[in-house]
C-alpha cells in the first residue's frame, strides 16, 4: 500500500503532495462545523428566553384589586348601614373612630394585608389639600395604593368634621352651604405582612 | 486524496453523536430552548377572566339577534359575564344561569364561552364563589341550600404551574341566594324564631317601613340569641338593617334566635352565600387556570 493513501488530505491543500497534511481546512468537516454553529446559533437565538421580571409586579396587581374592590363594595350611598365609606366619613371627627368600617375591611381583606387609611381634602379656609390619616400604622417602603373618590353633601357631615365646609361659605356657585359638595379621595395603603 | 466520494467513519460518528447529545439536550431541559413560558401567560389570562366575569353582563349572538341577556339563550354562541350593573355587584340569576349552563352544556362549552380555548393551547380552569376567610389551604365555599352558589370546572392539581386571581364581589339580591329567607312583618305583635347553626355567613334583619296598625302605630323590636338581648330598638331606630351575624357565630352549637317585632315590615335573611358589609352580601370570586 503507498504511503500517501493513509494521510487524509484536503481538497484545499495547495502545493505539492510533500505539504498534503498543512492544515488546510477539509472541506466536508468544515462545511459540517460551520452548518452545525448556524443551526445552534438559530435554535438559542430563535427561542425567547423570556426571564419573567413581572412576576413580582403581579402580586402587586392582585393587592390593588383587593384595595380597589373594597373600596367600590363599601362605597354604598343608598344604604344607611353604619360601614359604609359615606356614613362612616360623614360621622368623622376627631373623638369618633370609625370602627364599623375597620371591621369590615377587616372582614374583607385577606389575612396576609395590612393597610393604612387616609382621606385626602381639599381645605377651603386655608385653600390646600390636606390629609387626614384615620389610622396610623408604620408601613414598610413598598406599598400598594387604592383611591376612590366620593362625594358628600356639605350638610350630611356633622358639624365638627374635618372636612366640613365653614357657615361663612355661602351660595358658592349658587349652591346653598349644606348642599356644596364635599370632594374626598379615599386613600386604601397596602403592604403584605 | 480520497476520492471516493464517501465520508469517512469518524465524521459519521462523530456527527451523529454530537446530534444525539443536542437533541437529548434540547428535549430535556426546556429552558434553554423554550419558545414561550407559560406561566408568564396565565396570570394575565387569569385577570382577564375575572375581569370579564366581575364586570361585564356577558353577550349572546345567534347571527340575527344580540342582547346581554345569555343566561336565557343558553344554546347559542355566548359569552359569559356574571355584572349585574353596577361596581363590583353580580346578577344572582346570571350565577344561576352559569351553574346550569356548565352542568348542562360541559367544560368544553364554559372554556369557549370564557375565551380560554386556542388553537394552540386550552386552559384548565376552576371557578368558583367563596365566603372572605376562604383561602386555598382552606375552601369555604359561598352556598345556599343545595350546594356552592358557584362552582365550576376541574379539581386544582396540586403540582404544576397555577394562577389564581380574586375578585371582591357583592350581590344585586338579598334573599334569592338566602338558605332561610323569612317575612316577619306584621302590623301587630309577633315572634318569629329561627334556629340556626353557626358559623353562618350573614343573619340579617332587614326592615323596611312601619306597617298598617293605626293605633299603636310606633314600631317596635326586641331580638334575643340564646335567650340574650341583643336588639331593643323602638321608633324611627326600627326602620333599619340589623346585622346579628356576630352574635350567633359567638357559639359553637344551634343557635335559638327569637325576635319580637311590632308594626313592621321586613324580613329576616339567613345565607351562607355571603357575608353582610357596606349595606349588602359580599363573597369573592376566584379564579384559577392552569
Amino acid at each position: 500500500m503507498w504511503e500517501g493513501d493513509l494521510v487524509p488530505s484536503s481538497s484545499l491543500s495547495c502545493g505539492n503532495s510533500r505539504s498534503k497534511d498543512r492544515g488546510q481546512a477539509f472541506t466536508l468537516e468544515g462545511v459540517i462545523a460551520g452548518v452545525l454553529i448556524l443551526v445552534v446559533a438559530y435554535f438559542l437565538f430563535q427561542s425567547t428566553l423570556i426571564v419573567s421580571p413581572l412576576s413580582g409586579d403581579i402580586v402587586d396587581v392582585q393587592i390593588r384589586q383587593y384595595g380597589l374592590d373594597a373600596l367600590n363594595i363599601l362605597s354604598n350611598p343608598q344604604s344607611d348601614a353604619n360601614d359604609t365609606l359615606e356614613n362612616s366619613i360623614a360621622k368623622l371627627n376627631s373623638s369618633v373612630y370609625p370602627t364599623e368600617l375597620l371591621n369590615s375591611l377587616d372582614t374583607i381583606l385577606p389575612d396576609n394585608l395590612e393597610y393604612n387609611l387616609e382621606i385626602a381634602y381639599f381645605n377651603i379656609t386655608t385653600n390646600q389639600t390636606g390629609i387626614y390619616p384615620i389610622t396610623n400604622k408604620s408601613n414598610p417602603p413598598d406599598t400598594v395604593t387604592a383611591t376612590k373618590i366620593i362625594v358628600l353633601r356639605n350638610g350630611q357631615l356633622v358639624s365638627d368634621s374635618p372636612f366640613k365646609v365653614p357657615v361663612n361659605y355661602t351660595d358658592i356657585e349658587s349652591v346653598s352651604n349644606s348642599e356644596f359638595p364635599v370632594v374626598l379621595e379615599v386613600r386604601l395603603i397596602l403592604w403584605r405582612i | 486524496m480520497n476520492t471516493k466520494g464517501e465520508l469517512s467513519l469518524d465524521v459519521v460518528i462523530g456527527l451523529s453523536i454530537f446530534m444525539i447529545a443536542f437533541i437529548f439536550v434540547a428535549q430535556y431541559i426546556p429552558s434553554i430552548f423554550v419558545v414561550e413560558n407559560e406561566e408568564l401567560s396565565l396570570y394575565p389570562l387569569a385577570y382577564r377572566t375575572s375581569a370579564i366575569l366581575a364586570e361585564d353582563s356577558g353577550f349572546w349572538n345567534n347571527g340575527s339577534a344580540n342582547g346581554t341577556d345569555w343566561e336565557n339563550h343558553l344554546n347559542v354562541d355566548l359569552r359569559i359575564g356574571l355584572s349585574g350593573g353596577g361596581a363590583n355587584v353580580l346578577s344572582v340569576e346570571k350565577i344561576a344561569a352559569f351553574n346550569d349552563f356548565y352542568n348542562n352544556y360541559g367544560y368544553e362549552s364554559v372554556r369557549r364561552a370564557l375565551g380560554l380555548e386556542t388553537p394552540t393551547r386550552q386552559y384548565d380552569y376552576n371557578i368558583s364563589l367563596q365566603l372572605f376567610a376562604s383561602n386555598s389551604g382552606q375552601v369555604n365555599y359561598a352556598r345556599n341550600q343545595s350546594g356552592p352558589l358557584l362552582l365550576v370546572g376541574n379539581p386544582v392539581p396540586d403540582i404544576g404551574k397555577v394562577a389564581r386571581y380574586e375578585r371582591i364581589v357583592a350581590y344585586d339580591n338579598l334573599t334569592a341566594i338566602a338558605s332561610i329567607s323569612s317575612n316577619i312583618g306584621t302590623p301587630s305583635t309577633t315572634v318569629n324564631t329561627f334556629n340556626v347553626t353557626p358559623p353562618i355567613g350573614a343573619f340579617i334583619i332587614v326592615v323596611e317601613d312601619r306597617n298598617t296598625n293605626q293605633t299603636a302605630s310606633e314600631p317596635w323590636m326586641n331580638v334575643k340569641v340564646n335567650g340574650n338581648l341583643v336588639i331593643n330598638v323602638s321608633g324611627n331606630a326600627t326602620i333599619t338593617t340589623f346585622d346579628i351575624t356576630d352574635y350567633v357565630n359567638g357559639y359553637s352549637e344551634t343557635v335559638y334566635v327569637w325576635i319580637q317585632s311590632h308594626n313592621i315590615q321586613g324580613y329576616v335573611v339567613v345565607t351562607d352565600g355571603g357575608e353582610y358589609v357596606g349595606g349588602r352580601l359580599g363573597a369573592k370570586l376566584v379564579v384559577i387556570l392552569w
